[in-house]
């Protein structure tokens, strides 16, 4: 029997493969039956023998499942430092492999510091910028709100609107009040601007502010009627402009032309999310009594939605108590809505497209990076065939096989992704500063714990992208065919394998070359769009008269005009006027309007217009267009007619069949007032180069005084150079009075048309990559198809082909492939521009020059890049080719 | 400090086991005839602790276990005494007899 039940257990060894179990049980098995031997070469019966022997072991059961239990951690045990040793060989013969082909490597492991440092480096930003925490208590449910009318949703809200919102609705915690404006410093040697921040004590509690000296405000300090006057300082502002004085607290500082004490001093980490904020004063400090009055939009809110509350409930809400107040107060309330953004949208929302495109970029440049080091490995695998073929007949398995080449891969993208990361540390710094207008981070950017653990994700990941394939490729190596001698059939296995990753590579390329090009040709449409002046050789700064000095608007009318002419008398400065929102500065204000003759409607259904005032001389300074009619002149002050001038397109679409001149128009607004037309000048662009065209309504600034004005001077030469003398005729007037943002007009052009144009060259740059790289692939893939075929070429011409016929079919074969991915490309970018169409500026995303020219460049740098190869297989001579078989 | 009486009895049958295999290699029946004998009959290690024992000591890499074909030509697991059994087992002869010379002044009074 025990032979038979020998056999019953190798046989069942070889269905259940449980060797253990099967081990287990043969051992205990054997001493069962020596105990039962011995038992009976003593006199028992065998059937009582055994059964005395069985009865000694006890529980068998039990202690062969113990038994079985060890043996299976010693085996797992044992298979993990096998596997790690094996792993150790592997490394190290990868290792052995990538030194003995120098080429190669170089070649793949540049090919991975690039892409896998790019990804890195946009990562880092993207991590840093649309990932991170916002650095305030329960920022996910931190919000900003606005009031809404027409196409605006980003409108100021009037304080007792926002007493309103807060006492009604039902979805906020608690609400704030907030306005960023500049804040003049005085009382001191040299008067400046500080950026301020006018907030009642909720805003601040809301965004969590924090103090390292001194307290937040109190509630009734920052009250319409019980307010303070009294300020909290920033950390930066203590430290810089008072060296970081022990006696700052109680100290008085004039701000505005009125004396505040100074309360508190921010945390140093504490960072204002609406501006970089210096100085923080009660909203009951305001520059002026109107921003307290219903129809003056003055500031804006944060919100803390209810823990549960999504955004759209609160929108709804709010929109809600909007109409209800349109009902109360028609008259400045009508048709007025309002915004709920989160926080995190309105910080980022504007980077978050480009970042994102960018990212997609990188991400297709490393796909891209990825099927070129495959097709090198695909060329290698081959060569390597006999290395394969020879370590399967001494035993390796398949899978051993497909992993050691792997290991390989992976020991090639660990060298790329290592040095990647090298790269991306020195890189990421050189980026984030060449970002126009930086980036809206809390903290640093760099390469911190989540970053370093998508670059390893990444490395890892591509890796196995091109290792997988060739692996397993290399590892199905025939056995029979290949140690008997290298593959001589003309057309060498893997072809298909290779010819589909120059196509994937290709079609990738061409969607980044349509995604740079639509970029390209939409910052071409917006750099050759006109501004409406001529932005050249202009100089602009700001000042705000502190309303408790200048009381009376005869007051500031008279500073004005004498800065003016005290400006004008600048040597160098061939013009000047004085405007309220210089384009492009980022100031701008609009307007609701009347016409004469139409029934008076609510303010919420009048039309829009934006809404400027400026000096005489204005138009003249910014060489814009006089249509019609006249310009403004000295004679235009109060208590003469109150005149306007508007633009091209409000004449065109107010009174596209009469003379704009003599009509009359009324500006709502406080006060209210009927102006007659008397010029029609050109369009501009106010507050963006890609905004569209809009109606636009001057007055003349005697008939509609306040007390902030830039001014803008035409100079000769260099603006810049004239910074400092225009500040001094200012301060000629008065010593006390700060003037600030004195810039070129061309450095806000710049400035405005800088994102696309970065965004454009970083997408371009990563664009020309991904061509180089498809490039490189597609050369090599038919050196390689050349190579393998130089047999079959050299039959072709010992029968009487001609070189140009070699030529001719090697790159026919190779246009077939570029033909088949550029349609395929084609395709794809139809679909992928879709998702950039809100980074295109007259450019649609279909455009068709961008989607004829890609490809035509592609098929001619990519045929080039068959062109050389064959060039080689036409000279092959014909005898030896076929002497080398 | 002594050991535990648990550990004590565990170190105990480990000890016996790799004195047992220090003279060569042998299957677990082989092992219990040895300690039987060689004790004159005092000491029977019960099959149901020898067997734990000896795979839980393959584990601590100990000894080793190797089929082979034992006197009577029956396939049969052999276990061997690696280095790091040699260690173990001079470190718990040398604490049996820090036991030893500890407990018997007491037990043994001369």
């Amino acid at each position: 029997m025990p032979a038979i039940r020998g056999f019953g257990r190798q046989l069942k060894s070889l269905i259940w493969r449980d060797s253990i179990a099967d081990q287990v049980d043969a051992e205990l098995d054997f001493h069962i039956e020596m105990l039962a031997g011995e038992l009976g070469a003593r006199g028992m019966a065998p059937d009582a023998a055994r059964a005395e022997a069985l009865r000694r072991f006890g529980n068998l059961s039990a202690l062969n499942a113990a038994c079985r239990h060890i043996a299976r951690g010693t085996e797992r045990a044992a298979r993990r430092t096998e596997y790690l040793a094996e792993l150790r060989q592997d490394a190290v013969h990868a290792l052995r492999q990538l030194r003995r082909a120098p080429g190669f490597t170089a070649a793949a492991v540049l090919t991975l510091v690039l892409a896998i440092g790019a990804n890195t480096a946009i990562f880092s930003v993207v991590s840093a910028v649309l990932l991170r925490p916002l650095p305030y208590p329960a920022a996910d449910r931190l919000t900003v709100l606005w009031a809404a009318s027409g196409d605006q949703n980003q409108m100021l809200v009037s304080i007792p609107d926002a007493r309103e919102w807060r006492a009604r609705n039902r979805t906020f915690d608690d609400m704030g009040i907030v306005r960023n404006q500049s804040i003049n410093l005085s009382g001191i040697e040299r008067p400046d601007r500080l950026m301020g921040s006018f907030v009642d004590a909720n805003a601040l509690r809301l965004l969590g502010a924090r103090v390292s000296l001194g307290r937040l405000f109190a509630p009734e300090e920052t009250a319409e009627g019980t307010g303070r006057r009294v300020a909290i300082i920033s950390d930066a502002l203590w430290k810089g402009r008072f060296g970081g004085a022990a006696g700052i607290l109680g100290r008085t500082l004039v701000l505005n032309g009125l004396p505040h004490v100074v309360i508190g001093v921010t945390a140093p980490d504490y960072q204002d999310p609406f501006g970089s904020t210096e100085v923080w004063v009660p909203i009951s400090s305001a520059p002026n009594q109107s921003w307290f009055t219903r129809d003056n939009a003055s500031v804006w809110l944060v919100g803390l939605l209810r823990p549960g509350v999504i955004r759209e409930q609160a929108q709804r809400d709010l929109a809600s108590i909007a109409r209800d107040l349109g009902t109360e107060y028609p008259t400045t309330n009508a048709g007025v809505g309002v915004t709920v953004l989160s926080l995190q949208d309105y910080l980022v929302g504007t980077v978050r497209p480009g970042l994102l495109m960018v990212l997609g970029f990188v991400t297709l440049v490393l796909l891209i990076a990825c099927a070129n080091i495959a097709n090198l490995q695909l060329a290698r695998a081959t060569s390597r065939r006999r290395e394969m073929s020879l370590r399967a007949a001494l035993g390796a398995g398949q899978g051993r096989l497909v992993r050691q080449l792997l290991t390989e891969s992976l020991v090639l993208s660990a060298l790329g992704g290592g040095l990647g990361i090298v790269a991306a540390r020195w890189a990421v710094p050189a980026l984030v500063a060449a970002v126009p207008g930086g980036l809206p981070a809390f903290g640093r950017i760099g390469l911190d714990g989540p970053v370093l653990l998508f670059s390893a994700a990444v490395t890892i990941a591509s890796g196995l992208l091109f290792g997988a394939m060739p692996a397993i490729y290399a590892a199905r190596a025939d056995l029979n065919d290949s140690l008997q001698s290298r593959t001589s059939d003309g057309r060498p296995g893997g072809s298909g394998l290779r010819h589909a990753f120059v196509t994937l590579q290709l079609v990738l390329c061409i969607v980044l070359l349509v995604g740079a090009g639509l970029l390209t040709r939409s910052l071409a449409t917006l750099l050759r769009e006109n501004p409406g002046f001529d932005p050249h050789d202009l100089l602009t700064a700001e000042f705000r008269l502190p309303a408790a000095k200048y009381r009376s608007d005869a007051q500031i009318t008279r500073f004005m005009a004498d800065a003016l002419d005290r400006i004008r008398a600048v040597p160098g400065v061939r013009s000047a006027a004085l405007v309220n929102s210089v384009p492009l500065s980022g100031n701008w204000a609009t307007t609701t309007y009347q016409l004469d003759g139409q029934p008076p409607a609510p303010a919420g259904e009048l039309p829009t217009a934006q809404w400027n005032a400026v000096t005489d001389g204005y138009f003249e300074t910014m060489r814009m267009p006089l249509l019609r009619g006249r310009a403004f002149t000295s004679a235009d002050r109060e208590g003469a007619l109150p005149v306007a001038i508007v633009n091209q397109e409000l004449a065109r679409r107010v009174w596209p069949a009469r003379s704009p001149l003599g009509q009359r128009l009324r500006i709502v607004g406080a006060p209210e007032v009927w102006v007659t037309v008397v010029g029609v000048v050109g369009n501009a662009k106010q507050f963006t180069m890609t905004e569209p065209v809009a109606p636009q309504v001057y007055q003349p600034k005697a008939q509609a005084p306040g007390i902030f004005s830039s001014v803008v001077a035409r100079t000769d030469g260099d603006p810049m150079a004239l910074a400092g003398p225009l500040r001094e005729a200012i301060w000629s007037l008065d010593r006390d009075q700060p003037v600030w943002k004195i810039r070129s007009l061309e450095s806000l052009l710049e400035r405005d048309v800088a994102p696309p144009r970065f965004t454009t060259k970083l997408a371009g740059s990563f664009a020309a990559l991904a061509l180089v790289l498809a490039v490189v692939g597609v050369y090599g893939v038919m050196s390689y198809a050349v190579g393998q075929r130089t047999r079959e070429i050299g039959i072709r011409m010992a029968l009487g082909a001609r070189g140009a016929e070699v030529v001719r079919m090697v790159v026919m074969r190779g246009l077939r492939v570029i033909g088949i991915a550029t349609v395929l490309g084609l395709a794809v970018s139809s679909l992928a521009a879709r998702l950039i169409r809100s980074l295109l500026y007259g450019v649609s995303a279909t455009d068709l020059p961008t989607f004829a020219i890609v490809p035509a460049v592609l098929a001619v740098v990519a045929a080039l890049a068959c062109y050389v190869p064959a060039r080689k297989a036409a000279r092959v001579d014909p005898v030896a080719a076929l002497r080398s078989e | 400090m002594l050991a535990p009486p648990k550990d004590r009895l565990h170190g105990t049958l480990d000890a016996l086991i790799l004195k047992t295999l220090s003279g060569g290699p042998r299957h677990g029946y082989a092992i219990t005839r040895w300690l039987r004998d060689t004790s004159a009959d005092a000491i029977q290690v019960e099959e149901g602790s020898l067997y734990p024992a000896l795979y839980r000591m393959e584990r601590h890499g100990w000894i080793e276990a190797e089929w082979g074909t034992s006197e009577l030509g029956r396939k049969a697991r052999f276990y061997r005494l690696t280095p790091r059994g040699r260690k173990q087992l001079a470190a718990e002869t040398e604490r049996f007899a820090q036991f030893v010379a500890a407990v018997s002044p007491i037990l043994l009074p001369a």
